[in-house]
């Protein structure tokens, strides 16, 4: 469970997220959309901790982000939106390594990674250094090791970017999978019909303001659209010239 | 307890992507290579030098007519050999450097109390002998008012009325003085070899990141800046640990094993020594690696970092050139400026000299310190929203 209340962020002079409220549910998955620059990523950089808010308040199963980065960090896993792996370790190596900074014991580590390797696909690739992976590859081994220490919580920002449609599938998979567990899962993302296949609840943020939360219908019911895409141009749209 | 666990992950994933990283370790590996060879090329220049000036070759015709001349030149450190039948025709043709030509008549114009002609045969153009050439005039000329001055005792006069002033040489050209400025350029040696060493790692676990964009996924663990910069500080000084101690070894190596005594000078180090030298060297390394680390997370990129670490390189040099021009005794407070107190030690350890104890307490507290202030800045900086994501 996730508690936001009046998150705020500026950069100088510009307001990048302007006083969020917002709860989301365990056993959820909840997509976060929004242009580019709405501040989706300047949100879920202050969920998990590297980015401190200018006001407002975040917690993480009562646990308060900002004083107990790391106590929240422990029961979260993220998959930035950018985030590079470690080239000359393989694919293995480079989930075990941030499996063991969770303080993860060695069988539980191998348990939990080769199931991902196996869920994801890896099996190939493995063993494989990561210098020349695909960008679909790469996205896997971040993926798999931002959820290898089994977090109660799942934070990705656009994490089907680049990877084909049987890897998009197995993603997809994977994630109904760690909701059916129970878990709280937030991801972002530009791709409608994700959205409209993957998500319980969508929630729509244009200018740093929240301007739509609902289920894919009533998001689409509320913007008076037929697909989701046309509701998403809608509300976007309102959104920005409500600020102009 | 967690810490530390995690402290171990760190610099146990650093250590291994570095060994992995083939190129930039043999660059490390090389260095100290380079250095020793470069130490024992020096003091071979100088120990050849040396000898040509004192073993000086003589080619002689007819060296039978003047065994009294002879004997003197091979007392005087003069090697004679025989001549070939047309010693002018292989000077000309250089096949001989030069050559004395002593005459059938000799004994008899020395017997008559007459003068007599010697002909030293020689290229003037070749002015790499000339040191040769003056040195066998010099004894020549000595040979020469030795048995005039006994002619002139013959004849009761005393030798010394022939002689207006007497030349002396005062030779400035001192080996041993060089030699021991190779002995005192060792602790700079050292000194760089532990900066450029570990470059190519300081660089990539830092500014690395920062390029590859990996700080961030790697900071959502839960684990602390201090951690982290601890972690990879750790992997540094064990890189620039074993670079330094490999270059300190082959350069101890080189001193024991080149004659350095032909230059007269001592090296005799025993192992009280080289166990103060670790003592010393271990505290630089702490400090040095932390020092490379806070600048190198100040680039954006890998290339960048090895930039502004190249200059480090050469900080090390503005002390040690320093410590060569003012060898000898140094005040305490001098053991206090970074970097300049640790040559200084170091420079007494190879002379065979333990510093003393409030000068080497000095460098050790003070590398230290220092490695700390560098460490926490680092991670300071490391806490830097821009760090993460500029």
């Amino acid at each position: 469970m996730i508690n936001i209340e009046r998150l705020e962020k500026q950069f100088g002079s510009i307001t990048a997220v302007n006083g969020i409220d917002l709860s989301i549910e365990d056993g959820k998955i909840t997509g976060l959309l929004g242009p580019n620059g709405a501040g989706k990523t300047s949100t879920l950089r202050m969920l998990y901790g590297l980015m401190r808010p200018s006001g407002g308040n975040i917690s993480v199963d009562g646990i308060d982000v900002v004083s107990q980065p790391q106590e929240v960090q422990k029961i979260m896993g993220v998959l930035p939106d950018d985030g590079g792996v470690y080239e000359r370790l393989t694919a293995r190596e480079n989930i075990e390594y941030f499996g063991r900074l969770h303080g993860m014991s060695e069988s539980s580590l191998k348990t939990h990674t080769d199931e991902l390797i196996e869920l994801l696909d890896m099996h190939t690739i493995a063993q494989r250094r990561t210098d020349g992976f695909s960008l679909g590859e790469r996205t896997k081994v971040a993926l798999a090791r931002a959820i290898v220490h089994q977090p109660k919580h799942v934070l990705l920002d656009e994490p089907t970017n680049g990877l084909d449609v049987m890897t998009t599938r197995a993603v997809r998979e994977l994630l109904h999978r760690l909701r059916d567990q129970g878990r709280c899962i937030l991801f972002s993302s530009h791709l409608m019909h994700e959205v409209e296949n993957l998500c319980d609840r969508v929630i729509i943020i244009a200018r740093g303001n929240i301007i739509a939360d609902g289920s894919v219908r009533e998001v689409i019911e509320t913007a008076r659209a037929r697909t989701m895409e046309e509701a998403f141009v809608t509300l976007a749209c309102e959104g920005e010239a409500s600020h102009v | 307890m967690f810490e530390l666990k995690q402290l171990w992950v760190i610099f146990r994933k650093e250590v291994s992507d570095a060994i992995r990283d083939r190129k930039a370790l043999m660059a490390a590996l090389f260095l100290p290579v380079f250095m020793a060879m470069t130490t024992s090329a020096g003091v071979l220049l100088l120990i050849k030098n040396v000898d040509e000036a004192s073993d000086v070759e003589l080619p002689v015709v007819g060296a039978e007519h003047a065994q009294p001349l002879i004997q003197w030149l091979q007392e005087n450190g003069v090697v004679i050999k025989a001549a070939p039948e047309d010693p002018v025709a292989a000077v000309a043709a250089q096949q001989l450097d030069y050559a004395l030509i002593i005459p059938e008549h000799l004994p008899d114009d020395i017997r008559a109390g007459e003068p007599a002609d010697l002909w030293l045969v020689l290229d003037a153009s070749r002015q790499d002998l000339m040191q040769k050439v003056y040195t066998i005039k010099r004894l020549v000329q000595a040979w020469s008012s030795q048995v005039g001055g006994l002619r002139l005792l013959a004849r009761g006069v005393s030798p010394q009325v022939s002689q207006a002033v007497v030349l002396q040489d005062v030779n400035v050209a001192n080996s041993q003085k060089v030699a021991s400025k190779i002995l005192g350029g060792m602790p700079l040696v050292v000194l760089m070899v532990m900066f450029a060493g570990s470059i190519g790692l300081a660089a990539d676990v830092t500014a690395g990141e920062r390029e590859r964009r990996s700080f961030e996924p790697l900071l959502i663990n839960p684990v602390s800046r201090r951690v982290v910069i601890y972690g990879k500080w750790a992997a540094t000084q064990l890189f620039a640990l074993i670079v330094t101690l490999i270059t300190l070894a082959l350069q101890l190596i080189v001193a024991r094993t080149l004659p350095l005594s032909e230059l007269g000078v001592r090296f005799d180090l025993g192992i009280s020594e080289i166990l103060m030298m670790l003592v010393i060297i271990i505290p630089v390394v702490f400090m040095g690696s932390a020092i490379q680390l806070f600048v190198a997370i100040f680039a954006r990129s890998f290339k960048d970092a090895q930039t502004y670490m190249g200059l480090l390189v050469m900080v090390p040099m503005v002390p040690g050139i320093y410590v060569l021009m003012n060898p000898g005794d140094y005040e305490l407070w001098q053991a206090a400026i970074p970097l300049l107190g640790p040559q200084l030690v170091l420079v007494d350890l190879f002379g065979g000299v333990l510093p003393s104890p409030q000068a080497a307490a000095i460098v050790i507290a003070e590398a230290l310190l220092l490695g700390l202030a560098f460490a926490k800045l680092t991670e300071w900086k490391l806490k830097q929203e821009t760090t993460i994501y500029g």
